[in-house]
């Protein structure tokens, strides 16, 4: 049953200054976007929020990618479109323009945030492992001012973080990669797919590894990584990825499925010719 | 002589038959005002919503509709009429009714109907034989001398191969818009593939005068079989009409349409081919079963297209308490494809045969020999088959590639069908016959075959379908649609133009017989520039206008087609993800009426097929006999992006072009499940044996072929 529409509150943001002083003073105040996670939940009939903030009025200030001192500084409002037509990400961070082609259709592409796709927290989101695997950071705002959450701290659980109420992400920021990046998505086909299973990774002198779709939250694999860094061959890295991951079965794909592939795009991305 | 001929003009001789002409309703659909049933919204409209059965199969004890009622905007809400037994027999069976202001309330509405069930023992479980009382066995029929077959074979392969069941999905799922007009008239738009019939079910419900009802339906938003039916949300529509006065709209949530709404049955096999070493099939074993839901599916004659080599078969009936098997395009063709050219390319690659030149060397056990040699060559040519095949053992690394083919056949004689011409005073032209256009051109034959014979531009033909008030025309199943309606229209514009000609001809002092109609004028033969543009023509017509007749030619049309499909996959063999590269179609449908929208027929049967190929399945879970996918998220169609290249060939040679017109609707959605599971069997060097082809389906016939 879908959700009634009638009894939902919007508030459109005025200014960033605005929208924090709405959260500040409301915060059951849900900051939406492009929407495009929202509509699914009201599709569902899953959508329990009554108030929303309308973000989408803040896309000059907050839709820029840009580069500041070294970081590559993405917008929260920067919609995956954006990511894809940017020279800079093209430059500094292919992986995230790879992970932002594979989002939705191209409709899911304009609307979609990448503020939005860190936001909900989504364990399936494709572009999280790209800035668990770079060491980003989120910025975050609020009233009363700014903080900085190392990616890896940011996803506390099951579509939780570590943004308080009365909170924005204002940007994620990633500083230059070491290394040759990789991005595999396998879904189930070529749009409009949520993901099986999601790798990304860092190879080089400090190996990244990683992974979403299985396991509450995105994920690295530190004991992996360690593996990889001391020049193991690939059966030990295999075992190592085994031993690290618990994925679950359920209505997207198996665990056997998500460990098996889970260890060939590990394998594929450090030992494969391709 | 007649001055204008019935039969088809040649292809050096035609205008525009057999032309690669643009869909005449192509505008309105991509502007979006054609309208669809979806679209009809009369004023002061109620919607109606269902309450459906949420088990495999329930006795309904007690229904209790008063919450509903009280839902503010609710009108109607009642109890619909259940089997003799008030047994619900699938997920998804209606209980109830909900008829409301909007459509929110009536889906509240139908939400609150209170049914109380007793749960009974279900089935819902197909891919194996192992189900108890749930398997009808049938009779073993066999042709030639089999055992001696098997008993003297060079090579003996078997293998098991299958395919779920799976749904059609339409695009407009089902539905009706029904409005009482007083003094026992009846208006209807129905989403519905027999625009000529429906409307007698409409009033045999009501106790109504079949010529009291109108119905109407302009554009239909796919139907493949499953939209022949007058249906429980007709019914319920139709009896709300009456009980209100009110118009009623049901239109199918995609749950219902995915549950009930129509499938294609299930087919599985054990199959065991004796060959040759040099390749020759000497003998076929096939041992299947499937399932159409709570009833018998078709069974399945196989070996399908190689229907000469000695065979046995046999085949089980399982009875799941599934929504009920609608005709699915080709009713059992591309299931009986699969079962054999698997089966076929497995022993090929047994013997370590190429399998395009297996298939070569049986064509004699074909009913057309010549038709699949020809396109045979034609399919290898365009895939590059000769410069790409390798076999299955020579494949390597992650990303693998791999060919397959498959052949088919089909029937496609044209139905029964009337059409009249109307030619007025003021030069105008209209032609009328009671079909539907399911989303295939319709109209676009209808004006061509008109323009043909009137030698007029396409555009100079107004054209009127989709009305029970036409000159009737038979329901669109079974690709006979178009040899129907193309035989009644050019026989209607035939007799038109001759009576027209028969009224120019004093004028140009010349008999009828010396005179024609071509290039927007009537002239005399001998001397064409003796003759009146097509307006002054017409202006000798005075107030009646001319109406010519015309129905189903059999001289016209005929029927038997042959097809060759080749496909290209790519494999992961570290994801199972199978993906395409390229799929060639190459067929024949005897006289081309439009190149352009027989192709884009083509095109859209090669999308359907792909997808049922690479991604469709109806998942029951077998604890509580419920869909687990009943949305589109889910149950899964392939988008633009998965279909990778597509190349179709139509056979247009005079040879063919000089055949009558044949049906097209079915032939070219049979091959594809076959020849992309022959090609991902070649890419990943193990068969794939059960389709979809999934990651999990090829990445788990990767792994039992790696233990072998």
């Amino acid at each position: 049953m879908r959700t009634a529409t009638a009894p939902l509150h919007l508030h459109r943001a005025r200014s960033l200054d605005d929208a924090l002083a709405r959260l500040a003073d409301a915060p059951d105040l849900r900051p939406i976007a492009g929407c495009t996670d929202v509509f699914v939940e009201a599709n569902f009939g899953t959508l329990a929020d009554r108030r929303f903030l309308d973000l989408w009025p803040l896309r000059d200030a907050l839709g820029r990618i840009e580069l500041r001192d070294d970081r590559l500084v993405i917008g929260a409002l920067a919609t995956y479109t954006d990511v894809l037509l940017s020279p800079l990400v093209r430059e500094r961070l292919p992986i995230l323009a790879e992970a932002a082609a594979a989002i939705g259709g191209v409709q899911i592409q304009n609307r979609g945030t990448i503020g939005g796709n860190v936001a909900n927290a989504s364990p399936a989101g494709d572009t999280p492992p790209v800035f668990l695997a770079v060491d980003a950071e989120v910025v975050l705002r609020s009233a009363g001012g700014e903080r900085r959450v190392a990616y890896g701290a940011f996803h506390t659980g099951y579509r939780a973080t570590a943004r308080r109420p009365d909170e924005l992400i204002v940007a994620i920021e990633a500083p230059p990669v070491d290394g040759r990046p990789f991005f595999r998505k396998v879904g189930t086909r070529a749009a409009q797919a949520i993901s099986k299973v999601v790798v990304a990774g860092v190879r080089g002198a400090r190996p990244a590894v990683a992974v979403g779709s299985i396991a509450p939250t995105v994920v690295r694999l530190p004991e992996t990584e360690r593996t990889l860094s001391r020049g193991a061959g690939r059966d030990e890295v295999r075992e190592a990825v085994g031993r690290e991951i618990a994925p679950i079965d359920d209505v997207r794909s198996t665990a056997r499925y998500r460990r098996t592939v889970t260890a060939n795009l590990v394998d594929d991305a450090f030992f494969g010719d391709r | 002589m007649r001055d204008v001929e019935k039969s088809w003009p040649s292809l050096a001789d035609a205008r525009h038959l057999g032309k690669r002409i643009d869909r005449i309703d192509g505008p309105v659909k991509v502007t979006g005002r054609a309208k669809y049933t979806f679209d009809v919204n009369r004023p002061n409209m109620l919607w109606a919503k269902f309450t459906l059965c949420p088990h495999g199969k329930a006795k309904v004890l007690s229904v209790d509709v008063s919450e509903a009622t009280r839902v503010p905007g609710v009108v109607v809400a009642k109890e619909l009429p259940l089997p003799g037994d008030a047994t619900c027999h699938w997920h998804g069976f209606e209980v109830a009714v909900v008829a409301a202001e909007t459509e929110e309330a009536a889906r509240e509405g139908a939400r609150r109907v209170k049914v109380e069930y007793e749960v009974l023992p279900h089935n819902v479980v197909d891919d194996t034989t192992d189900v108890g009382d749930w398997v009808d066995e049938g009779r073993s029929r066999e042709q030639g001398e089999v055992d001696e077959a098997f008993a003297s074979a060079d090579v003996t392969v078997e293998g098991e191969y299958g395919c779920p069941i799976i749904t059609h999905c339409c695009l407009e799922s089902h539905g009706s818009v029904v409005e009482a007009k007083g003094d026992a008239k009846l208006e209807v738009w129905p989403s519905t593939q027999r625009i000529s019939s429906i409307g007698n079910d409409f009033a045999n419900e009501l106790g109504l005068d079949p010529k009291d009802v109108h119905a109407d339906c302009q554009h239909l938003g796919g139907g493949f079989g499953s939209k022949f039916g007058f249906d429980v949300w007709d019914k319920a529509c139709a009896a709300i009409a009456e009980e209100t006065g009110r118009p009623v709209k049901a239109m199918l949530e995609r749950d219902h349409e995915i549950m009930v709404a129509g499938s294609r049955p299930s087919a599985y096999a054990k199959v065991k081919v004796a060959a040759r070493k040099d390749g020759t099939l000497t003998g076929f074993d096939f041992e299947s079963w499937g399932s159409g839901g709570p009833s018998r599916s078709g069974a399945l004659r196989m070996p399908y297209v190689f229907t000469e080599v000695p065979h046995r078969r046999v085949h089980s009936n399982v009875r799941t308490n599934t929504g009920p098997n609608r005709a699915w395009r080709a009713p059992g063709h591309p299931q009986m494809a699969w079962l054999t050219m698997a089966a076929v390319e497995d022993a090929a690659a047994a013997l370590g045969l190429d399998p395009l030149e297996l298939f070569r060397r049986n064509l004699a056990a074909t009913d057309r020999p010549d038709v699949y040699a020809e396109e045979l060559d034609v399919a290898a040519g365009l895939i590059g088959w000769k410069e790409k095949w390798e076999p299955r053992s020579a494949k390597k690394g992650v990303v693998r590639r791999g060919l397959g083919l498959s052949i088919h056949t089909w029937g496609g004689r044209g139905h029964d069908s009337n059409a009249r011409t109307t030619i007025h005073s003021d030069g105008r032209v209209d032609v009328e016959c009671g079909t539907q256009d399911l989303g295939v051109g319709t109209r676009t034959v209808l004006a061509i075959c008109v323009a043909e014979t009137l030698g007029l531009p396409v555009e100079a033909v107004r054209v009127h379908i989709g009305d029970n008030r036409l000159p009737p025309s038979g329901a669109s199943g079974g690709s006979t649609t178009v040899g129907g309606i193309s035989s009644s229209s050019r026989t209607s514009a035939v007799d038109a133009v001759n009576q027209l000609i028969a009224r120019v001809a004093p004028d140009l002092e010349a008999s009828a017989e010396e005179c024609a109609a071509a290039g927007g004028r009537i002239f005399v033969r001998s001397d064409p520039a003796r003759g009146v543009a097509w307006a002054e023509a017409c202006a000798l017509i005075g107030q009646d206008p001319i109406v010519g007749n015309g129905r189903t030619d059999p001289e016209l049309m005929n029927s038997g087609v042959g097809g060759v499909q080749m496909s290209e996959v790519e494999v992961d063999v570290e994801t199972g993800v199978a993906t395409m590269v390229k799929h060639v179609a190459v067929q024949d449908c005897g006289t081309i009426v439009d190149l352009e929208t027989a192709e884009s027929q083509v095109y859209g049967a090669c999308i359907m097929g792909i997808t049922s190929a690479l991604f469709e399945e109806r998942v029951m879970d077998p604890v509580t006999g419920r869909c687990l996918n009943p949305d589109m998220e889910f149950y899964r169609l392939a988008g633009i992006g998965d279909v990778g290249e597509l190349v179709v060939h139509m056979m247009q040679t005079d040879a063919h072009h000089g055949r009558g017109v044949i049906g097209l609707g079915e032939p070219p959605v049979i091959s594809p499940l076959a020849a992309i599971g022959n090609a991902v069997a070649n890419a990943c060097g193990v068969r794939v044996p059960r389709a979809p082809f999934t990651p999990r389906n090829v990445l788990s016939a990767l792994a039992k072929g790696a233990a072998r």
